[in-house]
């Protein structure tokens, strides 16, 4: 194939005709010598099959932040190679700079750093490197088709991990936990139910909490110390049906659902309780549960990054029913999903006292905060639809609470929060089951 | 990309089956036509299948004096003494201005498949239709006495022509008289040949056409004939005389002929010549160096077209993620009120909300009648009771502004007992 260099060359070859005798016969040469120089810079180009390609770099990286991969090209021909590539990836990995161009000897190997910021959490494959070698006026090229290409393509997939921006709260609950903990010293004993240990009596304990038949066995006075409990289960189950597709402000409703797992992962594996996931549309798109304590994190934070709403009507049967399915102790399940009634009535409300009767249920949703803004008519100059679309918002905010109430009923706790508390909201619930030992 | 291949073979394959098929045919059809610049073309000494040497023999058996020529001004001269018939086998090789002689020649001339340029040329205005795929042999139709039987004769057809004398095998043959001349059209070579003489009546035909007379000029000619000589180098002094020993004819001087193998642009152009082939003015305005130039650069914006057209790989496409607002429901449900014209409906939700929320924030049970609210929030605020029952529980005129304005002032009325904070948070949790 010509590059635009040829295009010169004839362009260039057109002023000999109007100076030289014969004009068709020197166009007709013109246009011979520039195919027959353009047919042996491409043959003098240096083939695309001496080309090697390695890559290395980064496998995963937060959301919003900037990964590189590198790409090493190699040349194994004896001759040198002009090259011009192209790293194509997904465009949700953000590719920076995805051209390059680079002019390698015999033999040489040099490395290309494609740079990517991700615009959505998952895995992002790298696609597609198309090579095109030219010759050494630059006349001619040689590429192949987009088969070939995809096929010396080194695979490379980069874990984009969802966004995490409740991180910030993770100091303040992890305070909050210690205080629970008797880490931290406050009044006396720590908070808790269960017993921890006995030791001996210094001035400054609670004298209720001392042990009688301790003491009588040992010469010393002895207390008793409290914690609260561990190994309890905290399930997270996450909707990933249509519902959770919607937007709220710039994100679906999923990336706030699984911020606010994410905290309460942190926060209950800190704790030492167990927590485990289930992702649930109309199959099971993710499942992390057992395994040790201090890999669950990352654990669940790569399942979480797979996750993508699907526009199908979730089973909450289905989810329901891998419940029921896991061990028969206690825990407790916190639903990530929408509080609109049509899945909610028809999906979980009657799957929800199998469950309710065994383990301590949260239904945690984020608000939106624009129904309640369309439900407020402007103090002046309403219009005639504004009122209808007022209307129309009471309902859907009447409708809520109906939901809300109905879940109350069934002794399921309720999260219906804005975005900004929503994470903090959730976390704080637990916070408060766990101090009050109901886990 | 196997499937990609197999699709794309899939629809390219038939159309280049047609297409082999149509060039093949093409190609086989334009061999088998005979070429008059063969030298056996029509020649009465020649075996060949395209060859007259058969009829040449038949003609002799019949009494007929065949005279061969080899060139237009001997087969003229042969021509004008006695009686006999000239028969020009390939009236396109023959050079216009002798064409136009032999038209107007005293003798009987038998022109043979003439096309379009070569009647123009001999000053025949014939309208004619053709040439068909091959010759066909129809009916007579006439009756002359070399017309007995079908004829394979028309492949060209022969319109209304002036003067005409008469007409068979539906226009494959015309007579026609010219200031001298009888001119016999015949549409197509094939009754002449040697492997087609046998066939339908083309010996009868033949020999029946060509021996009217008792002498035949056979113009046998197998290349384009040179031009005759200037007689009169008035203009063109630079030309030299041809040693031609038969270019002593007379022409008149208004008859001149541009050399076509060299139409230079500044050289005067004769009038009077409305047959020659015209050279286009605006290729004539500029040099050629001019349009080899203009090739150059035309060449070159199609190489830089190519060179731009080649992507370094083709864009990757991936599934979006959906842009549906969680708020579209409502949007769509205030848009299905506002085109049923629901007022009535949408006022009474935003009072029954009102009255919720004063219910609320005043501690009453949540099911609290509109008479218990409003006599509450009467007995609150100081405001007649009528008035506030009527804001929460009125009616609507059929218009938008009344609506607008009712609804506007019910949750203003909320807005004032209770305070903006509440309406912004929506509903208790």
């Amino acid at each position: 194939m010509v590059t635009w260099r040829f295009a010169l060359l004839l362009a260039a070859g057109g002023l000999l005709p109007a100076l030289l005798p014969s004009p068709w016969l020197m166009a007709l040469a013109v246009v011979i010598i520039a195919v027959a120089v353009a047919v042996i810079d491409a043959v003098a180009a240096a083939p695309l099959t001496a080309v090697t390609l390695r890559r290395a770099g980064d496998t995963t990286v937060w959301l919003g932040r900037t990964a590189t991969v590198t790409l090493t090209v190699g040349n194994t021909s004896g001759r040198p190679m002009w090259l011009s590539l192209r790293d194509s990836w997904v465009p949700s990995a953000g590719t920076g700079n995805a051209e390059h161009r680079l002019r390698l000897p015999g033999g040489a190997e040099e490395p290309v750093v494609t740079t990517l910021v991700p615009t959505r959490h998952g895995d992002r494959p790298a696609v597609r490197v198309t090579l095109r070698s030219y010759g050494p006026l630059g006349l001619a090229y040689r590429q192949r088709g987009q088969a070939w290409n995809a096929g010396v393509t080194p695979p490379w997939t980069l874990r984009v991990l969802p966004d995490f921006p409740s991180r910030r709260l993770l100091p303040e609950k992890l305070a909050r936990l210690r205080v629970f903990d008797g880490a931290v010293v406050t009044r006396g004993r720590g908070q808790g139910t269960e017993f921890d240990a006995l030791r001996e009596y210094v001035i400054g304990d609670d004298v209720r909490s001392i042990d009688w038949r301790a003491s009588a066995r040992t010469h010393d006075v002895v207390v008793r110390t409290w914690r609260p409990e561990r190994d309890r289960r905290v399930l997270c189950l996450l909707d990933t049906g249509r519902t959770s597709a919607a937007r709220i402000g710039d994100e679906p409703r999923l990336d706030a659902a699984i911020d606010a797992a994410l905290l309460l992962s942190v926060l209950a594996t800190r704790a030492d309780d167990r927590v485990d996931l289930l992702a649930v549309d109309t199959a099971v798109r993710a499942r992390v549960q057992g395994g040790g304590h201090r890999a669950k994190v990352s654990r669940l934070i790569n399942a979480m990054a797979s996750l993508e709403p699907a526009l199908v009507e979730t089973d909450f049967g289905l989810a329901v029913a891998e419940l029921m399915r896991r061990d028969h102790k206690r825990a407790l399940v916190v639903v990530f999903t929408a509080l609109d009634a049509a899945p909610l009535v028809e999906g979980l409300l009657p799957m929800l006292s199998r469950i309710s009767t065994r383990h301590r249920v949260v239904v945690a949703s984020v608000r939106d905060p624009e129904t309640a803004r369309l439900a407020v008519l402007p103090e002046a100059g309403a219009t005639a639809e504004d009122v209808h679309l007022a209307a129309a918002a009471e309902l859907a905010l009447a409708e809520r609470d109906r939901v809300q109430a109905v879940l109350r009923q069934q002794g399921v706790i309720v999260v219906d929060q804005t975005r900004e508390s929503f994470a903090s909201r959730v976390a704080d619930v637990y916070l408060e089951l766990k101090a009050a030992g109901r886990l | 990309m196997t499937a990609l291949r197999s699709r794309r073979l899939r629809v390219v394959l038939p159309f280049a089956v047609v297409l082999v098929l149509a060039l093949t045919t093409w190609i086989a059809h334009a061999v088998q036509q005979p070429d008059p610049t063969e030298p056996s073309f029509l020649s009465p000494v020649s075996d060949a299948g395209d060859g007259a040497r058969a009829l040449a023999d038949r003609l002799t058996a019949a009494g007929v004096t065949v005279d061969r020529h080899t060139s237009t001004l001997d087969a003229l001269a042969a021509a004008n003494t006695g009686d006999a018939t000239l028969l020009v086998t390939a009236p396109g090789l023959v050079h216009p201005e002798y064409l136009q002689e032999i038209t107007s020649s005293g003798a009987r001339v038998v022109l043979v498949a003439p096309e379009r340029q070569a009647l123009s040329d001999a000053q025949l205005f014939v309208p004619l239709t053709g040439p068909r795929w091959t010759a066909a042999a129809p009916e007579p139709g006439c009756a002359q006495p070399f017309a007995t039987a079908p004829a394979a004769v028309l492949r060209w057809s022969y319109g209304e022509a002036p003067d005409e004398v008469f007409r068979c095998y539906g226009g494959g043959v015309v007579e026609m008289v010219t200031d001298d001349a009888a001119v016999t059209l015949v549409g197509a070579p094939d009754p002449f040949r040697n492997d087609r003489l046998d066939e339908h009546g083309n010996a009868e035909f033949a020999v029946g056409l060509l021996s009217r007379s008792s002498r035949l000029v056979w113009l046998d000619l197998h290349r384009q004939e040179t031009p005759p000589p200037t007689p009169e180098p008035t203009i063109r002094t630079l030309e030299p005389e041809p040693a031609d020993p038969g270019g002593e004819e007379e022409y008149p001087e208004q008859e001149q002929f541009e050399e076509p193998a060299q139409p230079g642009p500044g050289e005067p152009q004769d009038g009077g010549q409305a047959e020659q082939t015209q050279p286009n003015p605006l290729a004539e305005a500029f040099p050629p160096a001019f349009w080899a130039t203009v090739l150059l650069l035309a060449l070159a914006a199609l190489a830089l077209a190519a060179a731009s057209a080649r992507r370094l790989g083709t864009p990757v496409a991936e599934p979006l993620p959906s842009r549906v607002r969680a708020a579209e429901t409502v949007r769509g449900l205030g848009g299905l009120y506002r085109r049923s014209r629901a007022r009535d409906a949408s006022l009474a939700t935003v009072q029954a909300a009102a009255c919720r929320r004063l219910a609320d924030h005043f501690g009453l049970p949540p099911d609290s009648t509109l008479d218990v609210v409003a006599g509450r929030v009467a007995a609150e605020t100081g405001w007649p009771e009528h008035e506030i029952r009527a804001l929460l529980g009125g009616g609507v005129e059929d218009t938008d502004e009344d609506l607008a304005e009712k609804a506007a002032a019910v949750q203003n009325l909320v807005r004032t007992v209770t305070g903006h904070q509440a309406m912004i948070e929506g509903t208790v949790t």
